[in-house]
């Protein structure tokens, strides 16, 4: 993923002093049927809000210094842009040309904002990389990845088919992760955690979280994090496998629970307690018990260790 | 002017509406927030005492995704609603079986969201649909599995808990496949 990125940013920057032409354009009036390179640039403030749309290819939003929008990038064959910015407010969107629709075209395109912008970013059968931008995130891609730096504010972000990949800054924020078929990473985050999947894995090594909330059906989830003193630390899987790793054994009520699967918690082994079902429970407290660790899985086994 | 006539110039009439009326608000983080906010409230210990808090938490995020999605889809879907609908009661209160331990909440919304989503579904590419149809199912297979377990065992915390879990992430699955849609050219991604 990360040299894919790379090798991106550098065919963009390639780019640059063949197609440095600001200013409005309207491309569709350029000929529709050829690849071209596009560049736009305006004013923007430091705290706007870029939304931006794109159909194929990959957008690569990346935050800078300056009170500017610059978008820099290519369109594919039967493609159009569309970009307007008032300062406060920036729209870029790449759609298909009425009439045309080529899949094995796509748009790469190059974003610059003002790092404390605001970032919302939707894309389908596109891919989606955001860098150095420090507020507010929400991305969702319909069969694209998304990749984002993220730092200490709420970050939303979705998928149906593609792959999460997202980097923190060891900053506390709050963060709510969407993933169906496809996996997430996700690293060095700290505050509050909410993701769900459905039959995607979901790989987490985090520092400290506060509130977190997990819900997986078939997916399988590894965890590696220590808690707050007062955290709560939810976890619910169908049939996915839950194997989790909270440094330190934090000190916190436990309840373990699993109508089929296998518990096993600090090398305690959960113990059946329902006269009508497999049902297996294991419930401790370790020290204060100031934080709750709650995971409940129908199949799925609960592995739950010291890191 | 008879049926055929009739739908003809319905569908006509809603070809002309817009594709995409976008709630006023995001409704999810309030139930996010009112979930949180009843959680703490909770004991951390004592299943048996949060069961009720359970239920209304569910009835209460089912409640608000159906005021989402009739906001969005109200005017559009009326034409295949009907089968829909039948097709959803079906599955909750037949093959699901789980009628009796969900609130009706919970079936109205799923109802309102199933043709919201059948709506979006349309949008997206075959590849798309295949995905989006199959982690579906999976969602259903595993409230089938748990509502069975359930049926075998009606007073299981465990159980009861991991059907709230999972009805709620099929309505929140059935919204984010709506709203992703809602951005994809109407002839498929």
């Amino acid at each position: 993923m990360i040299p894919r990125n790379y090798s991106f940013c550098a065919f963009l920057f390639a780019l640059l002093p063949l197609h440095a032409v600001a200013g409005k354009h309207d491309y569709e009036d350029e000929g529709d049927y050829e690849e071209r390179s596009v560049s736009e640039s305006a004013p923007m403030a430091a705290n706007g809000t870029l939304d931006v749309s794109n159909v194929a290819g990959e957008v690569l939003i990346s935050g800078w210094d300056r009170n500017e929008i610059e978008v820099k990038g290519e369109l594919g064959y039967g493609q159009k842009l569309d970009f307007s910015a008032d300062g406060d407010h920036a729209r870029v969107e790449v759609r298909w040309e009425r009439d045309h629709e080529d899949e094995d075209e796509e748009a790469n395109i190059l974003i610059s904002v003002p790092k404390t912008s605001r970032v919302r970013a939707t894309t389908v059968s596109a891919s989606i990389i955001v860098r150095d931008v420090t507020e507010e995130l929400q991305l969702r891609s319909v069969s694209g990845d998304v990749t984002a730096h993220v730092y200490a504010a709420d970050v939303n972000i979705g998928t149906i088919s593609g792959t999460l990949q997202i980097t923190g800054n060891k900053q506390a924020a709050e963060m709510m992760l969407s993933v169906v078929s496809g996996d997430a990473w996700v690293r060095d985050i700290d505050g509050d955690l909410t993701a769900r999947t459905v039959s995607g894995d979901i790989n987490i090594r985090a520092g400290k979280l506060r509130r977190t909330r997990i819900d997986t059906t078939s997916g399988d989830v590894l965890l590696r994090a220590s808690l707050e003193s007062d955290a709560r630390f939810e976890v619910d899987s169908t049939s996915g496998d839950l194997r989790l790793e909270l440094c330190g054994k934090p000190e916190a009520e436990y309840e373990l629970s699993s109508f089929s699967g296998d518990i096993v918690a600090f090398d305690r082994h959960g113990e059946a307690r329902n006269e009508y079902g497999p049902t297996s429970d294991l419930r401790f407290k370790l020290g204060t018990g100031g934080a709750l660790v709650r995971i409940d899985s129908l199949s799925g086994e609960i592995s739950l260790d010291d890191c | 002017m008879n049926e055929r006539e009739m739908n003809e110039a319905l569908d006509a009439r809603l070809a002309k509406l817009a594709r995409d009326i976008p709630p006023g608000r995001d409704l999810w983080p309030q139930i996010s927030a009112r979930l949180r906010d009843d959680d703490q409230i909770v004991a951390p210990i004592g299943r048996n005492r949060v069961r009720g808090v359970w239920w209304w938490q569910l009835g209460a995020a089912a409640v608000l995704v159906a005021l989402s999605s009739l906001t969005t889809y109200g005017l559009m879907s009326r034409q295949k609603a009907a089968s829909e609908r039948v097709a959803a009661v079906e599955f909750v209160q037949h093959e699901l079986g789980a009628a009796s331990f969900l609130p009706a909440g919970y079936v109205q919304a799923r109802q309102e969201l199933s043709v919201a989503f059948d709506e979006s579904l349309a949008r997206l590419s075959p590849e798309t649909q295949q995905v989006v149809e199959t982690n579906l199912r999976d969602i259903e297979r595993s409230l089938k599995q748990i509502s069975d377990a359930l049926a075998r065992d009606p007073g299981n915390a465990t159980l009861q808990q991991l059907l709230v879990a999972a009805s709620t992430q099929e309505l929140r699955y059935l919204d984010e496949v709506r709203r992703l849609a809602l951005n994809v050219p109407s002839k498929g991604a």
